[in-house]
């Protein structure tokens, strides 16, 4: 954009650069101020009026990789890096499930017309605005009956009311916009429909179920209620787990801080890391023909 | 005979329990080594009826035999049939090349007669110099050439050609034409093309099936199509402008053509129904003769089109066109004799546009 204003009035530009700072101060200081206070102790971050000129320590860090949070009542077990191993477990499985059912299920609903396909997709879809607690409390009776309370697989299988449904609608979209008949010059050539599926179509689709997948772990990641409900400390992810640092003797805003910050990394990574697939999958539908 | 579709039909479930019958019980044949075009508006059913065949649309009710077996409930795959997709359909990671190649290899040909083969291929359709290019960096025309490679270049029962040139230019158009109807011939391949182009289904087609609203109209060479058209649809929908259609009554002298003051036209070699029958008279534009005859008619444009000239006048309350090869020197306004010789004459059924008698130019 800055290009093509560059050979206008210098004024826009300048204005819309400021606009742009703006803009990005609102979203990123909370995390820039969260990234600094997990330098801090709680005194230094208590402090009135409060400074930025501190002494940085890792203890925040140390404590929270070692297990053993410092408060003024005493030495505290805390499970953290055990919780962050859950939130990648739980997260990552979650959404491997999901698009190992919903890619194919995802094109069935784009491919074929058949009774009740639309009726079957948009009950998928309401999973998605549902409020949880309504399915929370039959849930946590079934599973304790299934013997699904406190396990890895319960909430996964839970945790596919988040992550299929947006699998299932992101994908359908991309598999819509690609043309049946490459799929269709692919079968003539003397392929079953197992091979077109696998070797034409998924790849055609490829970046928007990268896209797909990430957002998918995004909304798993962040999901809070399930976990807490479903599941007890061993098997809760970081979200449900960040509630140990309300103590007794106070709130450790410090460790509470470096454990946001430690929780953030694994997304953050792979936003990155995928931003390729994603921008390319975003502009699919642009390059068409 | 290679292909018979027998009885086929399809149809397509619509929206509150209605549906689109867009195949009616087709009934063709096709014999080894010929080419039959498809040909009709948009929506008549021509392209279903391709993919039918092709297996990408169930078939209803009816059944597809192809070189001696019954395909209709096989899969594409088991059906030995080539297609040349009318949105080309190239496998976009692959180059031009590897995509014309891609179905030989996989059927097991070897190397060096595959990559023979697409270079025949490449050459016959001017594509030699985008072989290394892929399909995203085309223009239509070029895809759709690269895409009519790849269908050509597979040995096939039946080879489907879906409109397979609407993209290219209109020169380019007419050389591919013979080109592409020689190499079929050439390796004795059976075709089928679906076009909406009468030019294109007259230069390629040993036969023309001509379609509308799902029903096969008239089936048959295309000089038997323009000759002896088997009713009023298929007399109207070929050539270019389109036959003059005047409806009439057979009166005991002859033909009285509705609302023209003119006396009863006799037609000698046509055999007229019964006296009061109502009919319509159709006469090819390029039959309708100015200058001489027993008509009177007001011009109301003539337009010279470079090899010929398009005269529109109106007889009575009738528009008909004429057609001459040299410029017509009659000025709007004017009011000339035509008239045409009885020879040329087709009559038609009123009520259900069935041919009931052809002049004996026909013939």
């Amino acid at each position: 954009m800055a290009r093509i204003d560059g050979t206008g009035s210098p004024i826009p530009r300048i204005l819309r650069a400021i606009a742009l700072v703006v803009v990005l101060v609102f979203f990123l200081f909370p995390i820039l101020w969260i990234f600094l206070m997990s330098f801090q102790t709680n005194e230094t971050i208590l402090a009135i009026p409060p400074s930025l000129a501190f002494t940085p320590t890792l203890i925040n860090y140390t404590s929270l990789i070692s297990g053993h949070l410092q408060t003024a009542a005493g030495s505290l077990d805390l499970p953290f890096m055990h919780n962050l191993f859950n939130s990648v477990l739980l997260s990552s499985v979650s959404v491997l499930v999901s698009l190992v059912l919903g890619v194919p299920a995802a094109y069935a609903f784009a491919r074929f017309r058949f009774r009740l396909g639309e009726d079957i997709a948009f009950t998928l879809l309401s999973f998605r605005f549902a409020p949880p607690l309504l399915v929370l409390l039959p849930l946590s009776l079934y599973f304790k009956d299934l013997g699904l309370a406190n396990t890895y697989t319960g909430l996964i299988w839970v945790y596919q009311l988040i992550c299929l449904p947006l699998i299932l609608w992101i994908v359908r979209g991309y598999f819509e916009d690609a043309s049946p008949d490459v799929e269709y010059a692919y079968r003539v050539d003397g392929h079953s429909w197992w091979r077109a599926f696998t070797r034409i179509a998924i790849p055609l689709a490829g970046p928007g179920i990268a896209a797909a997948g990430l957002l998918a772990f995004i909304f798993a990641w962040n999901n809070f209620v399930f976990a807490l409900i479903l599941a007890s400390a061993d098997k809760q992810p970081v979200t449900v787990g960040a509630l140990a640092f309300v103590t007794a003797s106070g709130i450790q805003y410090g460790q509470i801080a470096a454990a946001i910050v430690l929780s953030i990394m694994p997304t953050l990574a792979l936003a990155l890391y995928a931003q390729r697939w994603l921008v390319e999958g975003l502009s699919l539908g642009a390059v068409k023909g | 005979m290679t292909l018979a579709l027998t009885s086929l039909s399809k149809t397509y479930p619509g929206r509150h329990g209605s549906s689109v019958q867009a195949v009616r019980s087709l009934d063709l044949r096709m014999d080894k080594g010929e080419i039959v075009a498809l040909l009709g508006s948009s929506g008549c059913g021509k392209t279903s009826t391709l993919r039918m065949i092709a297996g990408f649309e169930s078939v209803t009710d009816g059944g597809i035999t192809l070189a001696g077996r019954r395909i209709e409930t096989l899969t594409p795959d088991r059906r030995r049939v080539a297609m040349a997709f009318e949105g080309y359909a190239l496998y976009p990671p692959l180059t031009i090349e590897e995509n014309i190649g891609f179905g030989l290899t996989a059927r097991g040909l070897d190397r060096n007669e595959a990559a023979k083969r697409v270079r025949e291929m490449a050459d016959m359709l001017e594509i030699g110099p985008i072989l290394k290019g892929r399909p995203a960096g085309l223009s239509g025309g070029q895809q759709q050439r690269a895409s009519l490679a790849r269908a050509l270049a597979r040995d096939a029962d039946l080879h489907l050609l879906d409109e397979p040139m609407g993209q290219l230019e209109p020169q380019l158009r007419a050389i591919l034409r013979g080109r592409v109807k020689a190499a079929l011939k050439a390796r004795g391949l059976t075709a089928v093309l679906v076009t909406h182009d009468q030019t294109e289904a007259n230069a390629m087609a040993d036969r023309i099936a001509v379609m509308e609203a799902g029903v096969l109209q008239q089936y048959g060479a295309p000089s038997e199509l323009r000759d002896r058209p088997a009713n009023l649809l298929v007399a109207t929908f070929l050539g270019e402008p389109p036959m003059n259609a005047l409806p009439a009554t057979v009166e005991p002298h002859g033909l009285h053509i509705d609302d023209v003051a003119e006396d009863a036209l006799a037609l000698p070699g046509v055999a007229l129904p019964a006296v009061g029958s109502k009919v319509v008279l159709g006469i090819r534009p390029h039959r309708l003769h100015l200058g001489a005859g027993v008509w009177r008619g007001q011009v109301i444009s003539n337009q010279w089109l470079g090899d010929q000239a398009h005269v529109v006048l109106a007889l009575g309350s009738r528009i008909v066109v004429a057609v001459a090869h040299q410029r017509v020197p009659v000025r709007v306004g004017e009011t000339v004799p035509l008239g045409f010789g009885a020879e040329h004459a087709h009559l038609f059924d009123a009520a259900s546009g069935r041919a009931l008698a052809h002049g004996t130019a026909s013939a």
